[in-house]
């Protein structure tokens, strides 16, 4: 199972990537309230000179009326307001700085002067008032009210001038402001477009994984279990889940294996057992075939063995032989009904059969052996040449006038060893070899097709020709050397 | 797989492009604000962290077109280079005595460092001058030099020598005999007298050279154009034997041409201006109206007065006087001048 790395889990990620584009969003408002302290700074700045302007002009006026009141009345009120209004004068000018960069302060230096030389003359005239100076006090007072004119003059200049240049900034400000709203709208776009990217990114890398798994699971459910295993790149929760959906898809497809692995097993051995009821059911029609066969060959085995005993008495040889073959041709038959045999065995029945009816039928019906030594001592299953035989006999040969042959031929291939019987009687039509097999009435041909196959677990044994008037040619494979097979 | 990290690459090449049109949007709005703040701020004299060294004052007469663009240039050029804030007072109207003491009194009471002054010879200008000079204000005069008073320099044209040029002009214009006029602006001098005028002094002190021609009046005009056509109108009534004429200034110079043109006087009278304003040159050009034109250099005597001032102030010693370059500008040169101001203009423009 992969570690989770310590930065890498979905809830870090989530904060991370919300922590940006909350800082995005603060670093707009931080912009467009940068922008805004600009323009308050501006606007402040555009009239904070003429308020000041006006409030010195406004004292000006009243100290000038204080002063004219004092000198007309010589009123303490007016002379306290006077020094009031002075000390609010010298705090005003008392803001203003030296230095001159520009016409503005220069304007500014000489107001401060001028307000300073018309607080002296205004001084002069109160002090020469108490000493009841008249002339001098109205020289005085003259001066002061000439240099009233004078700072008037100065703040009218410095407010038209300010005036003249509010003017061409507010113009600048109304085209700088437009274009800074564009520019804010871009910024905001982009902002948008910044945080629909990042979105679409982590929604993109969440779904991601989920869509496989839910493909990967939906494959599963299909049955699919051999899909590939769901990768995921990121280092986080959905990695362990992915891990952990592999292992329990590679567990359940294991296990499925095996399922099938152990289903495949028991069908075959359902098969096997289906193929040994089906055996021993046919070996049961063989045994009441021949239980049934048995109760007239017992009577006629004894019945030939006192026949045997008869001819021997007589004297009469070829009787006793002929009888001899016959009982022995029974005793194979009841004995060793349900056992295998050697080929040579078989051989050996079907040729004391021919000896049977070699006497019925004289030289009319004629036996051809060909036997491969070499392949007689196969294990085969027991009797399965003598009703081949028979048939050729029965079917075949019984009615023909002229008689015929029958030929029996053994030869040894290198994986099996082939046994032809071959009569030359009226043979059959194709209907009639079709409903050989498909016809269960007798237990002849197919019985001992199916046998064959039975004892080989093996198809393509048994092959038969035939055509009307061309006889009868069956051919026998047995396998050589067969495994499983007990033979 | 490769999707996965086309996908990848796709998200930080879009998220790269989004980040630097971001940063760039929000340079472009820093940056305009910031010209904002930049325009909207006072306009500097010459920087934003250099104050000025001193403040000067300069009062000038309106009515006098000696002090044009090119005298102000002058000031600007040398103001810059010394860092000397200079406040020019252009004092209008008819009182001029009056307002020019006023605003020395003004100078003192703002505490200049200096004071630069159209001066002329009246008591009381003199003694403004010398109550300036006394609370550490220096003063330096033009258009009179005033030399009894405390100031510290004269800057401005050697009148006595302009007199003696145009008196040149004159001869070489009107020959060995002829009546002449002289046509001044009203002075604002306390005592007028033609005999203490160095400018017709120098214009007299040429003409005595020659016998056969007289300096038969000197005559002043009110301010503007129409008033040097009112005295030039009547002086061609009555006395129409003037065949020369000089004016010491640009409107007077003016108003004479019109008199002369419209009186078909050209061939009869040769006058003499003074300046060099395009019309007075169009009309030399052209041959015949105007002979021959006084010009002074009008930038030179703005840059001298800073640096007398500033030379004052940093030496504590400064030459009594300084004069400025007279040109006579004529037919043989008018094109020239012509040409040098078109491209001036041109350069300004």
């Amino acid at each position: 199972m992969p570690k989770l790395s310590k930065f890498g889990s979905i809830k870090n990620n989530m904060m991370m990537y919300s922590l940006g584009i909350i800082l995005l969003m603060a670093l707009l408002s931080m912009y467009s309230l940068s922008i805004m302290e600009r323009y308050k700074g501006e606007i402040q700045g555009m009239f904070e000179k003429h308020i000041y302007l006006s409030q010195v002009e406004s004292r000006m006026n009243s100290l000038d009326a204080d002063l004219l009141g004092f000198l007309t009345s010589k009123s303490s009120t007016r002379l306290n307001n006077y020094l009031i209004g002075v000390d609010q004068l010298q705090e005003d000018i008392g803001q203003v700085d030296e230095p001159i960069y520009n016409e503005e302060d220069l304007m500014m230096k000489n107001i401060v002067r001028l307000i300073e030389a018309y607080l002296n003359e205004s001084n002069e005239a109160i002090g020469y008032k108490r000493l009841r100076n008249v002339e001098k006090y109205y020289e005085h007072y003259e001066y002061s009210v000439r240099i009233k004119g004078h700072i008037f003059d100065y703040i009218d200049q410095l407010n038209n001038m300010q005036l003249n240049r509010n003017s061409k900034s507010y113009l600048d400000l109304v085209n700088q402001i437009r274009l800074l709203q564009s520019i804010t709208y871009i910024i905001v776009i982009i902002l948008v477009l910044l945080a629909f990217t990042v979105v679409y990114y982590i929604t993109a890398r969440m779904v991601r994984p989920i869509t496989h798994l839910s493909e990967a699971a939906e494959e599963i459910a299909k049955g699919n279990f051999q899909t590939d295993d769901v990768h995921v790149d990121s280092e986080d929760e959905f990695l362990l889940l992915a891990a952990a959906f592999n292992k329990m898809k590679n567990s359940i497809s294991e296990y499925v294996d095996e399922m099938k692995k152990q289903a495949e097993t028991e069908a075959k051995l359902k098969d096997e057992q289906l193929k040994n009821v089906k055996m021993e059911h046919l070996l049961d029609n063989a045994r009441l075939y021949a239980l049934q066969s048995q109760i007239n060959p017992h009577f006629m085995f004894n019945t030939i063995n006192a026949g045997v005993q008869l001819s021997i008495l007589e004297r009469a040889p070829k009787t006793g032989d002929f009888l001899e073959t016959m009982s022995r041709l029974f005793r194979y038959n009841i004995q060793k009904m349900d056992t295998h045999c050697t080929l040579e065995e078989e051989i050996n029945n079907i040729k004391d059969y021919y000896e049977l009816l070699k006497v019925r039928f004289g030289k009319r019906i004629q036996f051809e052996f060909d036997i491969d030594l070499d392949a007689v001592h196969v294990k085969v299953p027991q009797l399965i040449l003598q009703p081949l035989v028979e048939n050729a006999y029965i079917h075949g040969l019984s009615g023909l006038e002229e008689g015929g042959q029958i030929r029996v031929e053994v030869h040894k291939k290198i994986e099996y060893v082939e046994i032809l019987v071959q009569d030359t009687g009226v043979g059959m039509s194709k209907e009639k070899l079709e409903d050989i097999f498909s016809n269960n009435s007798g237990i002849g041909i197919k019985n001992v097709r199916d046998r064959l196959e039975l004892f080989y677990h093996q198809q393509e044994l048994f092959f038969i020709e035939s055509a009307l008037g061309k006889g009868v040619k069956i051919t026998l494979k047995i396998p050589l050397n067969m495994e499983g097979v007990d033979v | 797989m490769l999707t996965k990290i086309k996908n990848k690459h796709i998200f930080f090449w879009v998220m790269g492009i989004l980040m630097v049109s971001l940063s760039m949007a929000l340079f472009a709005g820093f940056y305009i604000s910031y010209q904002l703040t930049k325009s909207s701020t006072d306009e500097y004299y010459w920087g934003e962290n250099e104050s000025a060294t001193y403040h000067v004052m300069i009062l000038l007469d309106g009515a006098n077109q000696a002090y044009s663009e090119e005298f102000i240039h002058g000031v600007d050029a040398k103001s810059e280079k010394y860092r000397v804030a200079t406040e020019i007072i252009s004092i209008e109207g008819a009182n001029y005595r009056d307002q020019l003491l006023e605003n020395m009194q003004l100078a003192l009471y703002n505490q200049v460092d200096g004071l630069i002054i159209h001066a002329y010879y009246d008591a009381e200008v003199i003694a403004m001058i010398n109550k300036l000079s006394s609370e550490g204000i220096a003063v330096i005069t033009m258009n009179e030099d005033l030399p009894a008073s405390q100031r510290i320099t004269y800057v401005g044209v050697n009148r006595y020598t302009i007199g003696e040029i145009a008196a040149q002009a004159m001869i070489k214009s009107v020959g060995t005999s002829g009546k002449i006029a002289v046509i001044e602006p009203r002075s604002y001098e306390e005592y007028p007298d033609i005999d203490d005028s160095l400018l017709v002094l120098g214009f007299k002190d040429i003409l005595k050279k020659y016998p056969d021609i007289s300096l038969e009046h000197v005559l002043y005009t009110e301010e503007g154009v129409l008033s040097a056509e009112i005295i030039a109108t009547n002086l061609m009534k009555t006395n129409p034997d003037i065949n020369g004429i000089f004016c010491t200034n640009t409107s007077n110079t003016l108003g004479v041409v019109q008199v002369l043109v419209d009186n078909n006087l050209v061939s009869q009278v040769s006058l003499i201006g003074y300046g060099d304003e395009v019309e007075i040159l169009e009309s030399i050009k052209k041959g015949n109206i105007i002979e021959a034109s006084i010009v002074t250099d009008y930038r030179d005597i703005g840059e001298k007065v800073i640096d007398a001032f500033y030379e004052y102030k940093t030496s504590a010693f400064v030459s009594n006087y300084f004069n400025t370059s007279i040109q006579v500008i004529e037919q043989s040169n008018v094109d020239t001048i012509l040409r040098e101001k078109s491209e001036e203009n041109a350069k300004t423009q």
